[in-house]
């Protein structure tokens, strides 16, 4: 059961990730983005590219860095993927959901979204294939951490726990410290206030979604990296970023962290406890838990 | 055509939310340099549409804003607070998830001597260097004015645009409101004042603008309007300001 849980803590972080883009996103442009799921994809894809061109620049990077399956050259291809994924979340939004919202509504913009990640998903199987690939064929074995309960653990998980909590310190830092971040909170609470005051909100937008896909684009990375890179993990993911930001409540990236641990730690457990056919619905089951309980979720204000 | 003196120009201006269905109708006023201009009108006068539209956020469809001669018509909100003109919403108008400091920070994130200007509107709200480190939302509905009028002051405008400053506070606070209004026009702020109560109003400005079914009605000296017959038995409940 500890190991679940731990287990479900290291899936957790990386949904945490995938729901921080997600629900500030959101709470600014106030549309459900389906497709926010498929950047998690884009950056998967984005690293392996990233890991080829740098090992192909310079052999001698291909070193795996210490005890991990990671090598310096993912390691520099993970943050080349952050920013191309923020940059494609620009483009996707300058293409498509721009459009839409300066001539229809919000739900014409969840009915695109669809159309989106369908396209990414399509977009990504046609180019690498569906045959899902790995960044290294190395094998790293789980490490025993404690043999009473016995508990395991991949120094690779390791590494992605600590990546994503220092990018999210990170993000918390910026949000509470510096007037960039006062502008991207004063956006969400009040748009029209926050122009006033002289943000503008064109660029805290840019700025929203760039952010949003490079947080995006680590999470595809890190899940991929203990597990496989495939066109489907979007698709995989893409209820369970749903319902960490459901449960944190729609707006609070604080929320959206604690929802994506609740989100990995319900999963986790589920498969110790349930048959492995049953813990995809967990998603759904926290969706409507909370949505009865306290539907503005852990964080969110009543509306 | 800018009046000789006016900082701020609304020239026959058309406006309104929705395309085609204008609000305000050939509006004109002018601020004067160092004066208080108030807005005053039956409810759906148009009175808040057009402080909006000078602000930018409303999108005018015809005639012309100008400060200081330089038209700043459709201009984006975002760019007018950096022209010179603030503007402090009826309601809504700080950042309750935000501190006090954040607030003002905000405002101040792109002036070189932000932490001075910071201290000056610490020393002239008191009550905000003492809760600074709170959140907005903690304010009382006076504090709240206060933080939103020192929001505006931050920028160090030209001019000031008040939608109800006095709305939902106490007769005191309000009183203290638009008193402390009339003195940002000696520091060189000229105010123009949408205000639903009528004779504070008067009693602190210079110049007074009627609207009706968003159109000009009525203008003049703010003295002279308060104790016109005809305007107090229209707009000021029957009775004349200062009939015995």
């Amino acid at each position: 059961m500890i190991q679940a849980l731990l287990d479900g803590v290291l899936v957790g972080s990386v949904v945490s990730l995938g729901a921080i883009g997600l629900t500030m996103i959101m709470h600014l442009l106030r549309f459900a983005n389906f497709s926010h799921a498929e950047l998690l994809s884009i950056g998967a894809y984005a690293a392996l590219v990233f890991d080829g061109l740098f090992a192909a620049a310079v052999p001698a990077a291909k070193a795996a860095v210490g005890p991990l399956s990671l090598t310096w050259t993912l390691f520099l291809a993970i943050i080349a993927a952050m920013a191309l994924t923020g940059l494609s979340a620009v483009v996707i939004d300058r293409l498509v959901f721009k459009r839409i919202r300066e001539t229809a509504g919000p739900l014409s913009m969840v009915f695109a979204s669809f159309g989106v990640a369908l396209i990414i998903r399509s977009a990504l199987s046609l180019v690498f294939g569906l045959k899902p690939r790995l960044y290294t064929d190395d094998i790293v074995f789980a490490v025993t951490i404690s043999s009473d309960p016995q508990l395991l653990v991949k120094p690779d998980q390791v590494f992605v726990f600590g990546a994503a909590v220092a990018i999210m310190l990170a993000l918390h830092l910026v949000l509470s410290r510096t007037t960039f971040g006062y502008a991207l909170r004063a956006v969400a609470e009040n748009p029209s206030l926050a122009q006033v005051a002289g943000v503008r909100l064109s660029t805290v937008i840019a700025v929203t979604w760039v952010v949003g896909g490079a947080l995006a684009g680590a999470a595809g990375v890190f899940h991929a990296l203990d597990n496989q890179v495939s066109p489907a993990i979007g698709h995989n993911f893409v209820l369970a970023v749903f319902a960490a930001t459901i449960v944190g409540g729609i707006g609070s990236v604080y929320g959206a962290v604690l929802g994506g641990f609740l989100v990995g730690i319900a999963f986790g457990l589920a498969l110790a406890i349930m048959p492995p056919g049953y813990s995809p619905a967990m998603p759904f089951l926290i969706i409507l838990g909370v949505l009865f309980i306290r539907p503005q979720g852990v964080f969110g204000e009543q509306r | 055509m800018s009046e000789p003196g006016a900082v701020l120009s609304v020239d026959r201006l058309v406006a309104g939310y929705v395309k085609g269905l204008p609000i305000l109708n050939q509006v004109s006023l002018h601020l004067i340099e160092r004066s208080i201009a108030v807005i005053i009108g039956p409810n759906g006068a148009g009175k808040s549409t057009l402080i909006k539209a000078i602000a930018g956020l409303v999108p005018v469809s015809d005639g012309a804003i100008r400060l200081n001669g330089r038209d700043i018509t459709g201009i984006r909100p975002d760019r007018l607070a950096g022209l010179g003109v603030s503007y402090v919403p009826q309601s809504e108008n700080i950042f309750r998830t935000l501190t006090v400091r954040q607030n003002l920070l905000l405002v101040l994130r792109r002036k070189r001597s932000g932490g001075r200007r910071l201290d000056e509107l610490f020393a002239l709200f008191p009550p905000l260097a003492d809760k600074q480190r709170e959140r907005a939302e903690s304010l009382s509905g006076g504090q709240r004015q206060m933080l939103a009028i020192a929001m505006a002051l931050a920028a160090e405008p030209a001019v000031i645009l008040m939608d109800e400053p006095s709305a939902g506070l106490s007769p005191k606070a309000a009183s203290e409101v638009l008193a402390f209004a009339r003195g940002l026009t000696e520091q060189g702020v000229s105010i123009l004042l949408v205000e639903q109560n009528v004779r504070q109003a008067l009693a602190i400005a210079d110049y007074c603008y009627i609207l009706a079914e968003g159109r000009n009605q009525v203008e003049g000296a703010a003295d002279a309007l308060s104790s016109d017959p005809v305007v107090g038995e229209i707009y000021l409940g029957g009775k004349r300001v200062g009939a015995a």
